[in-house]
C-alpha cells in the first residue's frame, strides 16, 4: 500500500516537472495559430502568422543566417577540432596538457566573458562586424567542444593503427582518411551535432560580435521578446519541431541501423549524402559571396526599435532601385556606444540630446538645405530648437512629449493633481510602470521637485535620487523599455511612463486609459534624422530624408508609429482622423516648464549614471 | 654474402633517456632473426627504426647498400605485424588484408585473388566478410600476418606477436609462423622477450640489454656459450661463478682448479664461470672437488631442480635423480660443462 | 609518431588569437582608463576600486545569492528526478532522460520567450518569481543529466550491501547513495552555479529593468553606457568567481573521496 502510494507520488512528480519543461512550449505552439494577436485569448485556428513569417524579410534573412553559420561553424570547428584531437595524442605531454587546458576556457567561461573577450578582439584589430566576425566566433567556441568529444575516442584507438596504415603503404594523409578518421567516428558525430546545436542556440556571442543588420534567430527573438509578436510563435513552432525531429532521429538512428534493410541502404548512401551536402554547401558559399559582393548602392540606416512603418523601407528600396541596410537600436546611449565602437552609417535618427553632442563632437555632416526639396514640409515652431540652431546638422523625425498613461477606471481623478507626485502615491503600490531610462526617470524627478532637466547642480540631483529612492520604497515600480506598450494595451497596471506617440498608439487600442503630462513641465523632445561624416553615399542620404517628408509617407509612417509626425500636412490629417480625440496624439506645446533634453557633460553623465544604478540596485 | 638489411652506430633518445646506445647489425635474406630481451632493452625501438615510425637520432640505416633511414614506412619495403594486431576494426577480414593493394590501386579481380591466396596461407578461408573484432586472438593473429604478407615485403617485421596468445596457442603459432616463413621465403625480424621462443624459432638470436647487443649468435651459440653474465642469466638458468683464469684452459673458483676448455684469456685474469643446472651431477660426497648440502628438492615435471649449498653459494641442479634434503653431496661436471666468460664492467 | 604532430599547430595559432589575447585584452581594459583608444594607456586599479561600492557590492551579492538560490532549487528537485528517472527500467530511464534533454537543445530564447507567454496572461511578469521560474526552467535539466549519470552507473550491490549490514533506507540514502553520487552533484551544481550567474536574458526579458545581476552590469557597460574599462573588470571579477568556485568544488571532490 504504502509503495504503490510512494509510486504514485513519483510518477506525479515526474509528471510535474515534465510539465514545468513542456508546458511554455506548448502554449508557445498553440499560440502561433491563433488568429489573433493576443496571448491571453485563443480565439480561433488561423495560419496567418506562418504566412507572416514568410513574408518577413527580416526573420527569414536570421534564418537563413543562423544556419548558414551553423553549417559553416560545424564545418569547419570539426575539421579543425578532429585534426587538432589527432596531433593532440601525438604530441607531448607538456603541449598536450597545455593545449587542453587551454581548450577548456571557452566551455568553462561564462558566455559573457568570451562575447566580450571576442567583441574587443574584433573592434582592435578592426574586423567590420556582421557575418564573418560572428562565423569566427562560433568556429572559437564550437572548436572546443568538437576536441572534448573527439579526443578520448583517439586515446581508446590503439597507437599503432596510423603505424600499421602506413606500414602498409598509405601516405599519412590516406592513413588519417582512410583508417583514422572512419575509427573515430562516432565521436566526430557527436562533436558534429554538439557544435552544430551550439551555434543554432547562440544567443550572447553573436549578440556582442555581430553587427551591420546581421542577426540570428536568437538574436530576432530577444528583440522581439518586447512585443507580443506571434509571428515569433510561428518562428518557435518550427525550430522546436526542427529539433525535436533532429534529435528524435539521432537517438533512434542506432537502433534502425541495425536493421537490416537499413544496412542495405547504407551502402547506396553515403555518396549521395556528401553530394548533396557538398551541394548545400555550394550554394551557401554563392549566397554568402553575392551577399559579400558589394550592392551598388547601399544606404545604412540606423533608427530606435518600432519606430517605422516597414512598407516604407521596401518602397524606397524600390523606388530609388538600391538596397537599405536597417538596423535598430534601444536607447540612444547604446547606439552612441555602438557607434563609438566603430560602427558606420549613413543615416542615424538619434533624439535632440544625442545630436547635440553628436555634432558637437564632430560626427555630423552639415545638411546641405538646397537638396531638400521637401523641407519646407516640415511645421516652422518645430525647427530651429536650442539642440540644433538652424537645424544645421538634423531634420526633425517625430516629436513629441513624455506622460502618465493611466487607467481611468483604477486612477481617481483628484490623485492626479498631484502632478507626478501620483507616481509616489502609495495606493498604486505595485501597479505602476516606469520607463528603464536613465535620463527620463530624473527628468521626472527633477520635473516633480520644480527643477530644471538639464541641470548639473549636484545637490539637485541628489535631491532627485532621494525622491526616485523613496518612489521605490513606497510604490515598488517596474522599470520597462518597449514591453510596456503590451503591458498597457492588456491593461496590467494603473500606471506608466510613456513617450507621447506609444501613448496615442496604446490608446487606440485600450480605450480605458487617459494621457497626463503634468503642469510642473515634462521632456519636449525631438528626434531628427542626421547624416554621418562617414556617409558613403550622400545623395541617397539626402533622398532619404527627402522620402520621410514627402506627406503621404510622413502620414502612414505616424499612423502605425503612433508618434506625431513634424509634417505639417501629415500631422493635421492623422490628428483629425486615426487619432483623432487622442490627447497623446497632440502634444501640449504651451507650457513654459517644458524643456528640451540638452547635451549633458560627462561627468554630469557618469554621476546621474552612478545614482541610476544605485536606485535600481536599492 | 651481402647483408639485406644493415644497422650501423644505430642511436636514439626518447624523453632524455638513451634507448639504443649504438646498434651494429646485419640482416641477411631469408634469415630468421630474434631479437631477445627484457622490456625496455630497445629491441622494439630498432624494430620501430626499421620499420620507419621512429628515426634514429645517429647512425646508418641501409637497405639493400642504401641509406633509407629518412625514408617514410609507406615507401619502405618491409611489413609489421604489430603487438595488439592493430587491425582496422571498421573494415572487414577482407578489407584488412587488401587494405595496402587497395591502397596501391590494384584492380579489384586481382585483390580477390590475392586476399584468397594469403587468407588459405594463414588457414583463414571463408573468413572474409566476418567482423574483425569477432575473431579470436589466434585468428585476428593470422589476419595481421595475412595483411602484412599480401604487400609482398622483403622483410617481415614482428613485435611480439603472440604475446596476447595463451601458452597453448602460442606454442602453435610458433610452429605456424616458421612454416610461413619458409613458404614465403623472405626474412623475418621477430621481436620477443621470451627466450624459448626466441631459440626455438631463429636462425639468428640478437640479445640485447639496456641500449646494446650483448650477444649474436644462433641459438645453440647463445644458449652454450653466452659470451657474459646478462646472456647467461637471461637465457636459461645458470649458475654464475666468479673466478680465476690461471692459463688457457685451467680454471679457479671456489678453492679448486678445474679443467676448462676455454682459451684466449689473460693469465690470472678474473673471469665468470657459468654452469648450466643440467650440466652438474650429483655423485657421492667423496667422489668430487666440490661439495655441499642438500637444502631443498622441489619436482618440476620432467626432472628435479635440487640446492645444494656449498661452502661459498648455492647451486642449482637439474637432474632426474631423487636427493634427500640434508644429505651431503659432491658436485661433478667435465671441462667441456665449463664455460667461462669475460667479466662485465 | 612524428607524422602528426604538426596537426596541432593551426589550433595552437588559433586558439592564441581567440582565447588567449581576447583574455589578455579583457585583463588590459581592466586595468587601463583610457577608453576604447590603446594609444595612451594609462594603468589604473580604479576600475576595480569600483567595485567596493554599495551599489554594485550590491550588484554582486544579489547575483551571487540568486545563483546560490537557483542552485538550491534546482538541487532539490533535480535530485528528487534524477533519482526517481534512475530506479526505472532501462528503456524508460533512456527515454525520460531524453525528455529532458530535448528543452536544452532548444534555443533558450524561444524558452524564455515561451514563458513570458505564460506569464504575461497572468500578470506575473517582472516579478522576482518570474526570474526564478526562468531560471529553475532553464537550468534544471543541467542538474538532472550529472546526477543521473552518477546515480545510474553506481553499481547496485552498495545500497545491498548496506541494507544487508542494517542500515535503514534513510541511512542507506544518506550514507551510501548520495555519498556515490556525489560527483554527479558537484558537477550539476557547478553548471547551473555557472549559467544562473552569468546570465543576462532572463533577468532582462522576465524581471524587467530594476533586475541588476552580473550579467546585466556588464552588458550594459558594453553596449549602453560605452565604460569598456569597468566592463572588462566586472568580466574579468566573473570569471575570476567561477573559477575559483570550479576550484572550491574540486577540491570537496577530492576530500570526499
Amino acid at each position: 500500500m504504502l509503495k504503490k502510494l510512494a509510486r504514485i507520488s513519483s510518477g506525479l512528480y515526474v509528471a510535474l516537472c515534465f510539465a514545468f519543461f513542456y508546458v511554455p512550449i506548448i502554449i508557445t505552439m498553440i499560440f502561433s495559430f491563433n488568429s489573433s494577436r493576443s496571448f491571453a485569448k485563443y480565439t480561433g485556428f488561423s495560419l496567418r502568422w506562418y504566412q507572416a513569417l514568410i513574408n518577413d524579410s527580416e526573420i527569414m534573412a536570421a534564418v537563413g543566417v543562423s544556419v548558414s553559420v551553423a553549417l559553416f561553424a560545424t564545418a569547419i570547428s570539426t575539421v579543425l577540432g578532429t585534426i587538432t584531437a589527432i596531433g593532440l595524442s601525438k604530441s607531448r605531454r607538456i603541449l598536450k596538457e597545455w593545449i587542453l587546458n587551454i581548450n577548456n576556457i571557452p566551455i568553462m567561461n561564462p558566455d559573457i566573458v568570451t562575447a566580450i573577450g571576442l567583441m574587443i578582439l574584433f573592434t582592435s584589430l578592426k574586423i567590420e562586424k556582421g557575418y564573418i566576425t560572428m562565423l569566427l566566433a562560433h568556429i572559437c567556441f564550437c572548436t572546443p567542444y568538437v576536441i572534448t568529444s573527439v579526443y578520448p575516442k583517439i586515446r581508446e584507438l590503439d597507437n599503432n593503427i596510423a603505424n600499421a596504415a602506413m606500414d602498409l603503404g598509405a601516405t599519412p594523409f590516406q592513413a588519417l582518411v582512410k583508417v583514422i578518421v572512419p575509427m573515430i567516428k562516432p565521436g566526430i558525430y557527436a562533436g558534429m551535432l554538439l557544435a552544430f546545436t551550439m551555434s543554432i542556440d547562440d544567443f550572447v556571442i553573436s549578440y556582442f560580435v555581430s553587427g551591420n543588420g546581421v542577426e540570428n534567430i536568437s538574436m530576432i527573438v530577444y528583440n522581439a521578446t518586447k512585443r507580443i509578436n506571434p509571428t515569433i510563435n510561428a518562428l518557435s513552432t518550427i525550430v522546436i519541431l526542427a529539433i525535436v525531429f533532429a534529435v528524435v532521429v539521432v537517438k533512434l538512428a542506432p537502433k534502425v541501423r541495425s536493421t537490416s534493410w537499413f544496412c542495405a541502404l547504407n551502402e547506396k548512401i553515403p555518396k549521395k549524402t556528401r553530394r548533396v551536402f557538398e551541394a548545400v554547401c555550394g550554394v551557401l558559399i554563392f549566397v554568402i559571396l553575392l551577399r559579400c559582393g558589394g550592392d551598388a548602392k547601399t544606404l545604412k540606416v540606423y533608427n530606435a526599435g518600432e519606430y517605422i512603418d516597414d512598407s516604407l523601407v521596401t518602397a524606397f528600396e524600390e523606388e530609388y532601385g538600391c538596397k537599405v541596410i536597417y538596423e535598430t537600436f534601444d536607447s540612444n546611449e547604446s547606439m552612441y556606444t555602438k557607434v563609438m565602437s566603430g560602427e558606420k552609417y549613413d543615416i542615424i535618427i538619434p533624439s535632440d540630446y544625442m545630436i547635440e553632442r553628436l555634432a558637437k563632437e564632430k560626427f555630423l555632416q552639415e545638411i546641405d538645405k538646397d537638396r531638400l526639396k521637401n523641407l519646407g514640409n516640415i511645421m516652422p515652431r518645430l525647427m530651429n530648437q536650442p539642440f540644433d540652431p538652424e537645424n544645421k546638422y538634423s531634420i526633425p523625425y517625430f516629436w513629441g512629449n513624455v506622460g502618465i498613461l493611466y487607467d481611468k477606471t483604477v486612477v481617481k481623478t483628484e490623485d492626479l493633481e498631484a502632478g507626478w507626485e501620483v507616481l509616489r502615491n502609495p495606493a498604486y503600490k505595485d501597479n505602476i510602470y516606469m520607463y528603464n531610462s536613465e535620463r527620463d526617470s530624473f527628468m521626472i524627478a527633477l520635473k516633480a521637485l520644480g527643477y530644471s532637466l538639464n541641470t548639473s547642480d549636484r545637490a539637485e540631483l541628489d535631491r532627485a535620487y532621494k525622491w526616485l529612492v523613496e518612489q521605490k520604497e513606497r510604490v515598488n515600480p517596474i522599470y520597462m523599455g518597449d514591453e510596456v506598450i503590451d503591458s498597457m494595451i492588456a491593461g496590467n497596471k494603473a500606471m506608466a511612463i510613456v513617450y507621447s506617440g506609444d501613448a496615442a498608439y496604446i490608446m487606440s487600442e485600450n480605450e480605458n486609459l487617459g494621457f497626463y503630462t503634468p503642469q510642473s513641465g515634462t521632456n519636449l523632445w525631438i528626434d531628427g534624422m542626421v547624416i554621418t561624416n562617414e556617409c558613403k553615399n550622400d545623395d541617397l542620404a539626402y533622398k532619404w530624408i527627402d522620402f520621410m517628408l514627402e506627406p503621404q509617407n510622413a502620414s502612414l509612417n505616424s499612423e502605425t508609429v503612433g508618434y506625431s509626425s513634424p509634417v505639417e500636412e501629415a500631422y493635421k490629417e492623422i490628428s483629425m482622423t486615426v487619432y483623432a480625440d487622442n490627447e497623446a496624439y497632440v502634444p501640449r506645446q504651451d507650457n513654459q516648464n517644458d524643456e528640451f533634453f540638452r547635451y549633458q557633460e560627462p561627468e554630469i553623465k557618469r554621476y546621474c549614471a552612478e545614482l541610476w544604478t544605485k536606485v535600481k540596485s536599492q | 654474402m651481402n647483408a639485406l638489411i644493415e644497422l650501423k652506430n644505430i642511436t636514439k633518445t626518447f624523453d632524455d633517456q638513451q634507448i639504443l646506445k649504438g646498434i651494429n647489425l646485419k640482416i641477411y635474406e631469408n634469415e630468421f632473426l630474434t631479437l631477445l630481451g627484457p622490456s625496455g632493452c630497445g629491441k622494439t625501438t630498432t624494430l620501430r627504426i626499421i620499420a620507419g615510425f621512429d628515426e634514429s637520432d645517429g647512425g646508418e640505416l641501409l637497405f639493400d647498400g642504401i641509406e633509407i633511414s629518412k625514408q617514410p614506412p609507406y615507401k619502405r619495403e618491409v611489413n609489421t605485424v604489430f603487438q595488439k594486431y592493430a587491425l582496422f576494426p571498421h573494415l572487414n577480414v577482407f578489407d584488412n588484408i587488401a587494405f595496402g593493394l587497395n591502397i596501391k590501386k590494384t584492380e579489384k579481380s586481382v585483390v580477390k585473388q590475392e586476399v584468397e591466396k594469403m587468407l588459405k596461407l594463414v588457414g583463414l578461408s571463408g573468413f572474409e566478410k566476418r567482423d574483425v573484432t569477432s575473431l579470436s586472438g589466434g585468428q585476428q593473429q593470422r589476419v595481421a600476418i595475412a595483411r602484412a604478407l599480401i604487400n609482398k615485403p622483403k622483410v617481415l617485421l614482428l613485435d611480439e606477436p603472440l604475446g596476447a596468445l595463451d601458452a597453448k596457442l602460442r606454442k602453435e603459432m610458433q610452429f605456424e609462423l616458421k612454416k610461413i616463413q619458409k613458404e614465403v621465403g623472405i626474412t623475418f625480424i621477430y621481436v620477443t622477450h621470451d627466450q624459448e621462443e626466441a631459440l626455438s624459432m631463429s636462425d639468428t638470436v640478437v640479445v640485447m640489454n639496456d641500449g646494446y647487443i650483448q650477444q649474436i649468435g644462433t641459438p645453440t651459440d647463445v644458449y652454450n656459450e653466452p659470451e657474459n653474465r646478462f646472456v647467461a642469466q637471461f637465457i636459461g638458468e645458470s649458475n654464475i661463478i666468479e673466478g680465476t683464469m690461471i692459463r688457457d684452459c685451467l680454471v679457479a673458483f671456489d678453492d679448486f682448479e678445474f679443467e676448462c676448455v676455454d682459451k684466449g684469456f689473460k693469465e690470472n685474469e678474473e673471469i665468470e664461470v657459468v654452469l648450466r643446472p643440467e650440466d652438474i651431477d650429483i655423485v657421492a660426497a667423496d667422489k668430487a672437488k666440490l661439495t655441499g648440502t642438500v637444502t631443498s628438492i622441489v619436482f618440476k615435471g620432467v626432472h628435479y631442480e635440487i640446492m645444494v649449498q656449498s661452502k661459498y653459494r648455492q647451486y642449482m641442479i637439474h637432474t632426474t635423480d631423487y636427493h634427500e634434503v640434508g644429505l651431503e653431496v659432491g658436485l661433478a661436471f667435465g671441462p667441456e660443462d665449463i664455460h667461462v666468460m669475460w667479466k662485465m664492467v | 609518431m612524428k607524422y602528426f604532430k604538426s596537426l596541432v599547430r593551426p589550433y595552437l595559432v588559433w586558439s592564441f588569437i581567440v582565447v588567449l589575447v581576447p583574455l589578455f585584452m579583457i585583463f588590459l581594459y581592466a586595468v587601463t582608463n583610457s577608453g576604447n583608444s590603446l594609444i595612451n594607456i594609462q594603468f589604473t586599479l580604479n576600475n576595480f576600486g569600483k567595485f567596493v561600492e554599495p551599489v554594485y557590492l550590491e550588484v554582486f551579492i544579489n547575483s551571487i545569492r540568486l545563483g546560490l538560490i537557483t542552485v538550491a532549487i534546482c538541487l532539490v528537485l533535480g535530485y528528487s528526478m534524477a533519482y526517481i528517472i534512475a530506479r526505472q527500467k532501462e528503456k524508460v530511464q533512456n527515454f525520460l532522460i531524453l525528455l529532458v534533454t530535448i528543452p536544452m537543445w532548444i534555443n533558450m530564447l524561444i524558452r524564455i520567450y515561451a514563458w513570458k507567454s505564460i506569464l504575461e496572461p497572468l500578470g506575473l511578469m517582472h516579478t522576482d518569481f518570474a526570474v526564478m521560474v526562468g531560471q529553475i526552467c532553464e537550468f534544471l535539466p543541467f542538474m538532472i543529466i550529472p546526477i543521473h549519470t552518477s546515480l545510474s552507473k553506481m553499481d547496485k550491490s552498495f545500497v545491498e550491501a548496506a541494507y544487508d549490514l542494517g542500515a535503514n533506507p534513510v541511512q542507506t540514502f544518506f550514507k551510501v547513495t548520495f555519498k556515490l553520487s556525489i560527483p554527479g552533484v558537484l558537477n550539476g551544481v557547478i553548471m547551473v552555479f555557472l549559467l544562473s550567474i552569468s546570465t543576462f536574458m532572463i533577468p532582462q526579458i522576465l524581471g524587467g529593468g530594476q533586475y541588476m545581476l552580473i550579467g546585466n552590469l556588464i552588458e550594459k557597460q558594453f553596449i549602453e553606457v560605452g565604460d569598456w574599462n569597468f566592463g572588462s573588470a566586472v568580466s574579468l571579477l566573473l570569471a575570476l568567481i567561477i573559477l575559483f568556485s570550479i576550484r572550491w568544488m574540486k577540491k570537496i571532490d577530492k576530500g570526499e573521496n
